[in-house]
């Protein structure tokens, strides 16, 4: 009997195609899935030049990783053939930069001081049409989807009680100047400030059918982010840390970045 | 007097109630009676069965592994469609039984006989007591003794738990190069014993001793057909074809076949010493009883000849169509009037035109250096036959069958396909043949010897022009004397058929619609690379579509297999009755009535249920030989039968093959180790992707259309999925609304 039916597969061995039926008969999916960083780069390459407050509410700071960003996504897409669809998600990152022992002196005062900050926190917003292609046979959308997406960002460092020190350089002094204190928690960067840029994606996702309608999805995301070089990146808006600074910053996050865990849930409609 | 005739009815009885079988309507062999639990359990309970109760040695993990393989296995041949319960010859065979353990009641009761549809000469039995027998060897038998004493043998191996043993001794045993021939040894030991503990069963039961040397006879002649008997040059002649003597053999092929043959890598110890051994115990016995008979020789006979008849049906299913010929032609001598032969044939000559025009012929005959005894002339000859030569005898014998019987729908199924057949074949012009039989083309040939063309037989267009084109017309007229030649004897052979009009207007009206596919064909040859592939696409996503509402669904089959440790029965089984229940669900969910025939229903289907899914799987078996090949299904009356009881000609098979593998390559990643950055990112790519990969699953599905007797749809679906519940109905609704929808 076995060998009967192994023989029958011998038979067809031709891989069929069917006409698009969908998933149980639903041709739409919509994914919403959480990302976690996948700190490969990180460990391997990053400095230890993040500063965080040694414990919650600490005005210390403490160096240390950053081991944990995450963000969340949620896309709509529609099924054009069993292995292929079409599809716009949007969502948000929630990222940390850090920009180690910054120097900053004073002309009026003729302070000199070193300003250790705790990580600041960029938000940023993402949008991108993106198309999902299975293998053949396989039926969208269960299974491994291969995902490949272009999209603009919008990114913003969070303003926030930052916790910071000022070790004051100057001759004579002891303690920073208030002056200088509040100048520092107020500008050290332009909070106003907007970073644009293109991420091109290609995600790998697998999605197993909890019921006829809700499937699991999780995989992994690989981002690429071109950062925008332009003109409005010159200067820094009357803040201590140039625009053109925390753009790298903000490039070198992404970059550590590129390997995104995502987990979530999707709905076939 | 009403009571002494009573008695003499009695006594008449049994003769007469096993005299039933009507060999002239035969009916292949089905199970009969209550169906039993070796069929309904599942392999794992029985497993769990023999784990608890077995007294084997072995301990831990082997014996798990033991009673799982061979449960596994004896379901799968239970389970094959060629086994069948309560049938005659188990019936009878179990009677055998009954006499050689008359006097052990316990061990009886523990033993089930069940009869395989094979012509392997073959007889064997299991640890959980069930013996099986082939057709094949009752086929080859000549007397009851002989079966008894392969029953006692069996048996004995059964008390013995030979299987069991084996096993163990395997697993004890180093894998070296010895183990073979020391297994092979082992093994031996065994069969000398079951031949010699056999002999105390046989000998009590009071059979005659000079049986036992005929059975090993039997056995070592076995693999020729069951009879030898001349084939005689002119069987196929009749009044309207002459087939010459040149296409028969001029020689007789010997039988090669002798006792003392090599057996050093077989299980079994050769004939001789099998004969030795058991001379020198047989000795032993005091007396021996006489009976080579004990429940008749007529029945003996009948059970024989039901045999003999499933040999011919099976060799048309295996499709070894000369041997089946040769069948048909042992049996028609002492079945001349049997309808059922008269229709084998029909589709053996059927078979072997579908299989010639496909240049496949060989593949259904004997190898030459296979070519033995008597049954080698056919073989021969239906080697040395042209394809104009094959398909002028296959017309002429199935034209004759449907004539002689018009209301026989089979034999009228068999004509139809026979004529659409021809018509598809560019070799068969009507136009070659000769209105004279052979005989008369002969007289011509001989009256005008020496004579140039004759102006009264060339045409009438001849007469009016002698151009070189006329002349070559004339050359080419069969009818003209001039160009007689025996080796195209089959031009003279259906002479009498040309002038029935019916045939031909069939004939023209598929020719018409062969020609319309070859046209299609040409504009499909004549477009761009491009569109080709566009049509072809188009083609392959519409492969399903078959606009149906209802079927029949068989066995759907999963195979799954854990990593490099191969097939695991336990998951397969478990994830079939997932499959099987997904089937009907989804159905039910789309709107495509399903009727299930699998082993799963057999307890409540019973035995109606086993039988039509036996059919069904032979039905199977031949389409699978060779899928090119347009095969006529051989139980054409039962395969009505079912779907006039379901109301549907489609049949579905599915199988589910499935394996989780993550194939991770180490050696790519210890390479990239040697350039910093791409390790991470090919390993952060690589490894995900061979591990969401890991799950590998091909869906095969297949539909059959039994009034048509093709395969109308199928294909296989490959994914990296799990086999849960959801992704398996996922595929199967997709596919199933795909049947819904009407070819285009």
């Amino acid at each position: 009997m076995s060998k009967l039916f192994l023989a029958l597969i011998l038979v067809l061995t031709f891989s069929a195609q069917s006409q698009t039926t969908g998933f149980y008969g639903k041709k739409n999916f919509i994914d919403f899935s959480g990302l976690t960083n996948f700190k490969l780069f990180s460990l391997l390459f990053e400095d230890n030049s993040y500063y965080k407050p040694s414990f919650k509410g600490s005005n210390n700071l403490a160096k240390g990783y950053d081991l944990f960003d995450f963000g969340f996504r949620a896309s709509y897409n529609r099924v054009i053939k069993n292995n292929f669809a079409i599809g716009l998600e949007g969502g948000m990152d929630f990222q940390h930069i850090g920009l180690g022992i910054v120097s900053y002196g004073n002309s009026s005062t003729n302070a000199y001081y070193e300003i250790t900050h705790e990580r600041l926190k960029i938000n940023s917003f993402v949008i991108m049409p993106k198309i999902t292609l299975n293998s053949k046979g396989s039926l969208l959308p269960i299974g491994i989807s291969h995902e490949i997406g272009v999209g603009y960002t919008n990114t913003k460092i969070v303003k926030d009680d930052y916790v910071f020190k000022l070790v004051d350089y100057g001759w004579g002094s002891t303690a920073p100047n208030a002056d200088d204190t509040t100048n520092v928690r107020n500008n050290y960067v332009d909070y106003d400030k907007r970073y644009s840029g293109f991420t091109l994606m290609y995600g790998l996702k697998f999605r197993t059918p909890l019921t006829k309608t809700l499937l699991l999805n999780y995989g992994f995301r690989y981002t690429l982010n071109l950062r925008n070089y332009g003109q409005d990146n010159i200067g820094s808006g009357g803040a201590i840390i140039s625009y053109d600074e925390l753009a790298r910053q903000i490039g070198r996050t992404r970059v550590f970045n590129f390997v995104t865990f995502s987990i979530g849930l999707s709905l076939a409609i | 007097m009403f009571k002494k005739l009573f008695c003499a009815l009695l006594v008449c009885l049994p003769p007469v109630l096993f005299s039933q079988v009507d060999f002239n309507n035969y009916r292949t062999l089905q199970s009969s009676g209550e169906i039993p639990t070796d069929f309904t359990l599942t392999s794992k309970s029985k497993m769990e069965e023999d784990l608890k109760n077995s007294e084997s040695e072995l301990t831990g993990m082997k014996k798990v592994k033991f009673y799982e393989g061979v449960n596994y296995a004896i379901d799968n041949i239970l389970h094959s469609g060629d086994v069948v319960y309560g049938d005659p010859i188990s019936t009878y065979a179990s009677e055998v039984v009954d006499r050689l353990l008359k006097d052990d009641p316990t061990l009886r009761s523990k033993l089930r006989i069940y009869t395989i549809k094979s012509n392997a000469a073959n007889a064997f039995s299991t640890d959980q007591g069930i013996l099986f027998i082939t057709t094949g060897l009752i086929a080859q038998l000549t007397s009851e003794a002989q079966l008894a004493y392969i029953l006692a043998h069996e048996i004995s191996h059964y008390t013995e738990k030979h299987v069991i043993e084996t096993y163990s001794w395997q697993t004890k045993k180093s894998n070296n190069s010895l183990h073979i021939e020391k297994l092979s040894n082992y093994s031996k030991e065994k069969e000398f014993e079951a031949d010699k503990l056999g002999l105390t069963l046989y000998n009590k039961a009071g059979y005659a001793v000079d049986a036992i040397y005929e059975t090993f006879d039997v056995l070592m002649y076995s693999y020729l057909p069951f009879e030898e008997i001349e084939f005689p040059k002119n069987y196929f002649n009749t009044a309207n074809i002459f087939l010459p003597d040149y296409l028969f053999p001029t020689e007789k092929y010997e039988i090669k076949a002798e006792e003392d043959y090599d057996d050093s890598e077989s299980s079994h110890p050769n004939i001789k010493k099998r004969k030795e051994a058991v001379t020198a115990e047989i000795g032993t016995f005091a007396n021996w009883g006489a009976a080579n008979f004990s429940l008749g020789e007529i029945r003996f006979t009948e059970i024989r000849n039901i045999a003999r008849f499933e040999n011919l049906r099976t060799d048309i299913v295996d499709a070894n169509l000369g041997d089946a010929l040769y069948s048909s032609f042992i049996l028609e001598r002492s079945f001349p009037n049997s309808m059922y032969l008269k229709r084998m044939k029909a589709q053996i000559w059927l078979n072997l035109l579908n299989y010639k025009n496909e240049n496949k012929v060989n593949d259904v005959l004997d190898a030459n250096k296979e070519l033995e005894g008597e049954s080698a002339a056919i073989h021969f000859f239906l080697k040395k036959l042209t394809k104009e030569g094959m398909m002028t005898i296959a017309l002429r014998q199935i034209y004759d069958l449907q004539k002689t019987f018009p209301d026989n729908k089979e034999l009228k199924a068999v004509y139809d396909r026979c004529v659409v057949s021809l018509a598809r074949t560019e070799k068969f012009k009507k136009e070659m043949y000769s209105t004279k039989t052979f005989e008369e083309a002969l007289a011509d040939f001989e009256l005008h010897k020496g004579d140039s063309i004759k102006p009264e037989i060339v045409d009438t267009v001849a007469k009016k022009s002698d151009s070189k084109y006329s002349k070559i017309k004339s050359k080419k007229n069969a009818d003209n004397p001039n160009n007689f030649d025996t080796t195209k004897f089959y031009l003279y052979g259906i002479g009498d058929i040309l002038k029935d009009s019916t045939l031909w207007l069939a004939y023209d009206a598929e020719s018409k619609v062969y020609q319309v596919e070859l046209d299609k064909q040409k504009e499909i040859d004549a477009l761009s690379y491009r569109e080709r592939k566009k049509l072809k696409s188009k083609k392959k996503s519409s492969v399903l579509n078959l606009g149906i509402d209802e079927m029949i669904v068989v066995e759907p089959k999963v195979f799954s297999y854990r990593g490099n440790q191969g097939f695991d029965p336990q998951k397969s089984e478990k994830i079939e009755n997932n499959y099987s229940e997904v089937i009907q669900n989804v159905g039910d969910e789309v709107g495509l009535k399903v009727h299930s025939i699998d082993r799963r229903i057999l307890e409540k289907g019973g035995t109606v249920a086993f039988n039509e899914r036996s059919i069904l799987i032979a039905f199977l078996s031949q389409l699978v030989n060779d899928d090119d090949v347009n095969v006529f299904p051989v139980d054409f009356e039962l395969l009505s039968e079912i779907q006039n009881n379901y109301g549907t000609a489609n049949v579905m098979f599915s199988i589910v093959e499935h394996q989780r593998k993550a194939e991770i390559k180490w050696g790519w990643l210890g390479m990239s180790i040697f350039i910093l950055p791409a390790m991470p990112i090919i390993a952060s790519i690589h490894i995900p992707m061979a591990i969401f990969k890991a799950n590998k699953t091909e869906m095969t599905v297949l539909v059959m259309n039994l009034e048509k007797g093709t395969i109308d749809a199928g294909g296989s679906y490959y994914f990296n999925e799990p086999i849960y519940k959801l992704n398996l109905g996922a595929h199967i609704y997709d596919i199933f609304m795909n049947m819904k929808q009407p070819s285009k």
